[in-house]
């Protein structure tokens, strides 16, 4: 029979930590702290980042868009020509419309405010608002009916297709293909639900049937959050924002269309055209700085760039806390080391070499900081469900909290790192400690 | 011989000698008792001997290995195989048990816990009335109780050398009759046990006494 000395080991250093319940508190919960900020502070940040980072990570590889403001200025023949894949057009309507429909269940009349984008073609990317107000390309997929295509616009067709979540407020039924949709050009206003019949024949300006629906972006997915609270009577009005997709025949016929303008290419060489496109300006358009090249790539280096700041300054802060907290277990340990002078003599007597010594406080130290980074991560994954559960009652939802691997596995690595960072120095001076000094210390 | 010293010198200020022209030899299966008076050095001469602490001058051999006191920091290993202490104030872990104390000097070598060490702690339960014990934390024993666990992890690795400093300073007549008598009964078993006591009562079990005066030994 053998006794394993690894286990031996282990419990004796168990035994040792917990022998001084203060001390062992102390310990660990100068590293807690720390540790429970950075990882929620970590979870909390990836989570915004990757949120914000969602729409960019949607567009394809293959689309390139070109956004600019001074379409009469610029040749779009020329344009058209650098692409080899077809290049959809979309122009925004300058201002919100209100737009309305007649709801089949109770009568009421249902008006939201939107967007309206004119495309000369949905094939696969359509244009989505971001997070950040700039207008991104990301795929969509169709749920019910059509897209709008070529035809649609040479046609002139008074067909619209939209979202989901404008489906589920103008159409409760969910029978929205064929209907009619009312535009007004107006201020962007607050949702209301009016009865009279006669309010909607006022305010009838331009009628489109819905001809398709397609599926929610993220915009969308927050404008349902916001429009829930409110049906729930949280609060008493709410401004919500949708987009809907026309022929561009229509923008022009029924809007000011807005100086913002899409051209959008799906499936090209997108690395030669965006080449193309970023000469064609450089030579030509050196008067026009909202030309502006977009893939997939500038969006994400562009979301990056606008979140790195934030992000460096809040990984900054979290690591000063952690190196404060680092400071107090190095502290605990210094306090430790000394109350246990007489041990390391003893240690040292039996045969312990000052390696041994120094192993030993460190390994106490390292095994206390996986304790603390354990308490931390469990802390941390309440106390981030527990902001989300909060925001989406307030409403006030951010982003999706997402539990990554990374998010749970760093803190436990950066606590071992700090566990011997911060326990080697003051384990050196217990190694240090002559025999016969430590075995005379009371 | 296992012990040779020759000459000794130690001090540690540089200006008194605590250990001034000292030798001494002993052998297995010897009880050498050193006595002296409070401040004569006896402590020192037998940290030096336990490899606990450096000399000045003279020389040191072990078990005919030459001590080079420049290379003490190279020694654990020594101490760990051939050297077993035992304190005065016993120098325990009050915080593990009594078993855990016993085994530590294992930690600190390369030598297993296998069969024959289980088998070997298992005697020296019995034999130092230990058995009911080994689970207790140290800091629940008497003085007697842990002297007799001090003595037990001194003799574990079977160490050939037995340093004993003051073992029975802290305990009654009979506690201290009944270490000795254990003590003496290590030295049949084939160790060398270098004992230091004021205990006059103590010294009918030496094989040889010596007296520690002004640095010196004396018979």
């Amino acid at each position: 029979m053998k006794r394993s000395k690894v286990f031996f080991y282990v419990r004796h250093l168990l035994e040792l930590c917990l022998d001084n319940k203060l001390r062992f508190f102390l310990s660990v919960i100068g590293l807690l702290v720390g540790l429970f900020v950075f990882t929620t502070g970590n979870i909390l940040l990836d989570s915004y980042y990757n949120e914000t980072m969602k729409d960019a990570r949607q567009i394809s590889p293959g689309t390139v868009a070109l956004r600019y403001e001074y379409p009469e200025r610029l040749d779009e023949a020329q344009i058209y020509a650098k692409g080899d894949a077809p290049v959809t057009r979309v122009i925004f309507s300058e201002q919100k419309s209100m737009i309305y429909a007649k709801r089949s269940q109770n009568g009421t009349l249902c008006a939201l405010s939107a967007t309206v984008a004119g495309v000369s073609g949905m094939e696969q990317d359509i244009p989505i608002l971001s997070t950040g107000g700039e207008m991104l390309t990301g795929a969509c997929t169709l749920l019910k009916g059509r897209l709008i295509n070529g035809n649609d616009v040479a046609m002139r067709s008074r067909v619209v297709v939209i979202d989901a979540f404008t489906e589920s407020l103008l159409f409760p039924d969910g029978n929205s293909i064929g209907k009619s949709i009312t535009f007004d050009v107006s201020i962007p206003g607050i949702t209301t639900s009016s009865t009279d019949p006669n309010a909607h024949q006022e305010r009838e300006v331009l009628q489109c049937t819905v001809v398709g629906v397609i599926s929610n972006s993220y915009h969308s997915d927050r404008e349902a959050m916001e429009y829930q609270r409110f049906s729930q009577g949280a609060d008493s009005s709410v401004q919500l924002e949708s987009m809907v997709y026309t022929p561009l025949s229509f923008v022009d016929d029924a809007f000011e269309p807005s100086a913002l303008k899409l051209l959008i290419w799906d499936g090209a060489n997108s690395p030669s055209l965006k080449e193309h496109l970023t000469l064609y300006r450089q030579q030509s358009l050196k008067n026009f700085p909202s030309y502006d090249v977009l893939d997939k790539s500038a969006v994400l280096a562009q979301t990056i760039t606008r979140l790195a700041p934030l992000k460096l300054f809040l990984t900054l802060m979290m690591l000063l806390l952690l190196f404060i907290s680092g400071i107090n277990a190095m502290n605990t340990m210094f306090f430790s080391i000394k109350e246990r002078i007489r041990e390391i003599g003893i240690k040292k007597a039996l045969g312990a070499t000052k390696l041994d010594i120094l192993n030993q406080f460190i390994l106490e130290g390292m095994m206390m900081a996986l304790i603390a980074a354990v308490i931390a991560v469990v802390f941390s994954c309440l106390t981030v469900l527990f902001i989300q559960g909060y925001l989406n009652q307030r409403l006030f939802l951010l982003f999706e909290v997402h539990f990554t691997l990374s998010n749970l596995l760093l803190p436990i690595f950066v606590a071992l790192l700090y566990g011997f960072v911060f326990s080697v120095i003051p384990c050196y001076y217990g190694a240090m400690i002559k025999v016969t000094d430590s075995l005379r210390f009371e | 011989m296992l012990i040779e010293l020759d000459h000794i010198q130690k001090t540690y200020d540089g200006r008194r000698y605590v250990l001034n022209d000292l030798s001494l030899t002993a052998q297995a299966g010897e009880l050498i008792i050193i006595r002296g008076s409070s401040g004569s050095g006896k402590s020192t001469l037998l940290n030096l001997l336990g490899l606990l602490d450096v000399f000045d001058g003279g020389t040191y051999r072990l078990q005919g290995k030459e001590i080079n006191p420049r290379h003490y920091n190279r020694y654990a290993e020594l101490r760990s195989t051939l050297i077993g202490f035992i304190f005065q104030s016993y120098c325990l872990i009050d915080s593990i048990s009594v078993q855990d104390n016993i085994l530590l000097p294992f930690l600190y070598s390369h030598h297993p816990i296998d069969g024959a060490v289980l088998a070997y702690l298992e005697e020296i339960l019995e034999r130092f009335h230990l058995t009911p014990l080994r689970h207790k934390r140290v800091s629940l024993l008497s003085g007697g109780e842990k002297q007799r666990v001090a003595i037990a992890r001194a003799i574990i690795k079977r160490p050939p050398l037995i340093i004993a400093d003051e073992p029975t300073g802290n305990l009654d007549e009979e506690n201290s009759q009944l270490v000795v008598q254990h003590l003496k009964a290590l030295t049949q078993g084939g160790a060398c046990v270098v004992l230091v006591t004021h205990d006059k009562n103590l010294l009918q079990y030496g094989d040889r006494t010596y007296f520690l005066h002004e640095g010196r030994l004396t018979e």
